[in-house]
């Protein structure tokens, strides 16, 4: 029979029904999915800042406390995207970064970039279309499609949950890292592990503990 | 025609096809194609929700369905391979289950199944672990589930919705097939039944709703990583801007050859040699992709005298007596598949491999095979024509099966046709 030769099908009640079938489905799909992504978002029971001789010490710290899917504040100059393969998650060295992600300890990246380094950041990556910018924020994705913004402090926005923050102390001046705290005293930034590495730490961090405590 | 004998000739195109897809699967132990980023992403895919090596910006139903070939089957030649050649073997009888659902000359049925055997663009993909074949049997299970709710059975337009999920979870080539199916149904729908609120809803939710859950369920593991709904929505939004910006040059230089448009691939022969070794003087082994010409150069002849015969048939009622020979129903459905899959395609500014035309071969042979049927009864020829048509689709499949499998053959019989299809 070809299908020019159709005869009446189905009943209201019959489409009623998967009408209804369908609904149910895609409320459980979707209850599901949101179930099954914030049940592997782990965060630290307790709020730590931890000073590390260099930036990679920080991946042991965030192993450590069994972080799984978070949001890396990073807060440096430069952020290594070099990735030669297979990385050692036991050892990652300078590509802490991509082995936090592969680990999935990390979901999405936050690039801060100081307002010095601003202009060479931002002429670089408008050389690329495909970045798109907004709100002061570039978009791009990096490895298997992990969201990287790249932003200066100012144009930080509002995070809803705890990240992790990771903090060159070096790179930022006394006024900047001023910002830093001021971002988690208003609570556009809270963070859960805190990791800060540089000449200036030890000092920088007693700031950040009071923030810690108070928490 | 005899039932005997259509059952014969679908038993033989079936055992050709089941001999082209499984025979020596796992005589390769190398990766061949994109089988060494294929294989370790299914495994990374299931156990961390990551796509890598493979392209991110894929939907990851096919690290699934790997992933289960693999558990059954071991991290081995065969495990790797096993999915497509069982996947194009059903295609081709899900092929003639459909087109025999969709016109009443059951030549139609036979030849389809026979062209889309015997393609060695398909065969080649059907003994490696590229997504398309998966995709084009969820299409087909889609289609063939569409036209029997369209003739009756509601369950049949939640399998149709549940199929295409799973068509757009391997591939996104079926985004415009999906809106234009689904006004194809709706109309179809009202001249059969008239305007019924109910039934609009029914099929709008089964063209939605269903895809898209199927489409959320393929990225459960990727969402066990903490990504949220928020977030995924930005990915595929990431993941169209990525595939929009490909450029040739991103892919290796053996396929880059064969970039460019999808124009040619009814147009003309198309070859590309992905590899050549010695077997001894004589002898050597390919591995090509080369479509299947000529039988393809009929495609747009086909598709031009489909639209005609709609328009032709267009004045009369489309909802007749169940003994009318009018088809122009399944003409149209048919026509739109092919249309709405094609032509993106063709305007689409990123480079476009010869192996994405395995998602448009089975509309295209159904239409190929409707051509010839109607060509053979008004030239006034022999009924069973179309048999020794088969046996020579066959035996061409059959010649070119050695060079899309790698297999050692004898330089002479096949060095004249490769220099001639060489760009």
């Amino acid at each position: 029979m070809a299908l020019n030769n159709l005869l009446p099908t189905s009943s209201r009640k019959q489409e009623l029904v998967a009408c209804l079938c369908i609904c149910a489905a895609t409320l459980l799909v979707f209850f599901l999915t949101v179930q099954h992504s914030r049940n592997n978002r782990r965060f630290s029971p307790v709020h730590q800042v931890a000073t590390i001789p260099t930036m990679d010490g920080a991946y042991g710290i965030w192993a450590s406390a069994g972080v799984r899917g978070r949001v890396l504040v990073y807060c440096d100059r430069r952020l290594n995207i070099e990735v030669s393969e297979p990385v050692d998650p036991s050892s990652p060295g300078d590509q802490y970064v991509y082995a936090s992600i592969r680990t999935n300890m990390v979901r999405v990246l936050y690039h801060v970039v100081p307002d010095s380094a601003w202009d060479e950041v931002a002429t670089n990556l408008r050389k690329f279309p495909v970045y798109a910018y907004d709100r002061g924020m570039f978009r791009i994705t990096v490895f298997d499609g992990i969201p990287l913004y790249v932003m200066r402090l100012r144009d930080m926005p509002h995070l809803d949950e705890e990240v992790l923050l990771h903090i060159n102390s070096d790179v930022w001046d006394d006024r900047e890292f001023s910002e830093i705290l001021g971002l988690l005293h208003n609570h556009t930034l809270s963070g859960d592990i805190i990791t800060l590495s540089g000449a200036s730490s030890a000092t920088r961090a007693k700031a950040l503990q009071t923030y810690a405590i108070s928490q | 025609m005899r039932l005997a004998n259509n059952k014969s000739i679908l038993l033989f195109i079936l055992l050709f096809s089941l001999f082209t897809k499984f025979w020596g699967l796992g005589e390769n132990p190398s990766y061949i194609l994109d089988e060494s980023l294929h294989v370790p992403a299914a495994t990374n895919y299931l156990t961390s929700g990551h796509m890598l090596p493979d392209l991110w910006y894929h939907p990851p139903l096919k690290h699934v369905l790997l992933s289960g070939s693999m558990a059954l089957f071991g991290n081995t030649p065969i495990g790797w391979r096993v999915r497509n050649a069982l996947f194009g073997f059903l295609s081709i009888l899900l092929l003639y289950l459909l087109a025999r659902e969709l016109f009443p000359d059951e030549r139609v049925a036979a030849l389809a199944a026979a062209f889309l055997a015997t393609d060695p663009v398909h065969m080649l993909s059907s003994r490696s672990t590229g997504e398309e074949i998966a995709a084009i049997l969820f299409m087909l299970m889609f289609l063939y589930s569409l036209v029997r709710y369209l003739k009756g059975g509601i369950l049949w337009l939640i399998l149709a919705g549940i199929c295409l999920g799973l068509a757009l979870s391997c591939k996104w080539y079926f985004l415009p097939l999906a809106p234009a199916v689904m006004v194809f149904a709706l109309w179809r729908k009202k001249q059969q039944e008239g305007w019924n609120p109910g039934t609009v809803i029914t099929i709008m939710l089964a063209f939605t709703c269903l895809p898209v859950c199927v489409y959320l369920l393929s990225f459960y593991p990727w969402f066990g990583r903490g990504y949220s709904l928020i977030e995924f929505y930005r990915m595929q939004i990431d993941a169209f801007q990525e595939l929009r910006e490909l450029q040739a040059g991103y892919f290796f230089n053996l396929v880059k050859a064969d970039s460019g448009s999808a124009l040619r691939w009814f147009m003309k022969p198309v070859l590309v040699l992905l590899g050549v070794s010695g077997e001894g003087p004589d002898h050597n082994r390919y591995q090509v992709f080369v479509n299947n010409f000529p039988i393809v150069a009929l495609t747009l002849p086909a598709v031009a005298y489909a639209v005609l015969r709609i328009i032709k048939e267009g004045k009369r009622p489309w909802v007749t007596a169940p003994d009318t020979a009018s088809v122009s129903g399944s003409l149209a459905l048919m026509s739109l598949v092919f249309i709405s899959l094609y032509a993106p395609m063709l305007i689409v500014s990123r480079p476009i491999f010869i192996y994405s035309m395995t998602t448009i071969l089975p509309p295209a042979y159904i239409l190929i095979a409707f051509f010839i049927t109607a060509a053979m009864d008004q030239g006034n020829v022999k009924k069973d024509l179309h048999v020794a048509i088969i046996v020579i689709a066959l035996l061409w499949g059959a010649y070119l099966f050695p060079l899309v499998s790698g297999r050692a053959v004898a330089i002479a019989a096949y060095d004249s046709l490769i220099n001639a299809l060489l760009p």
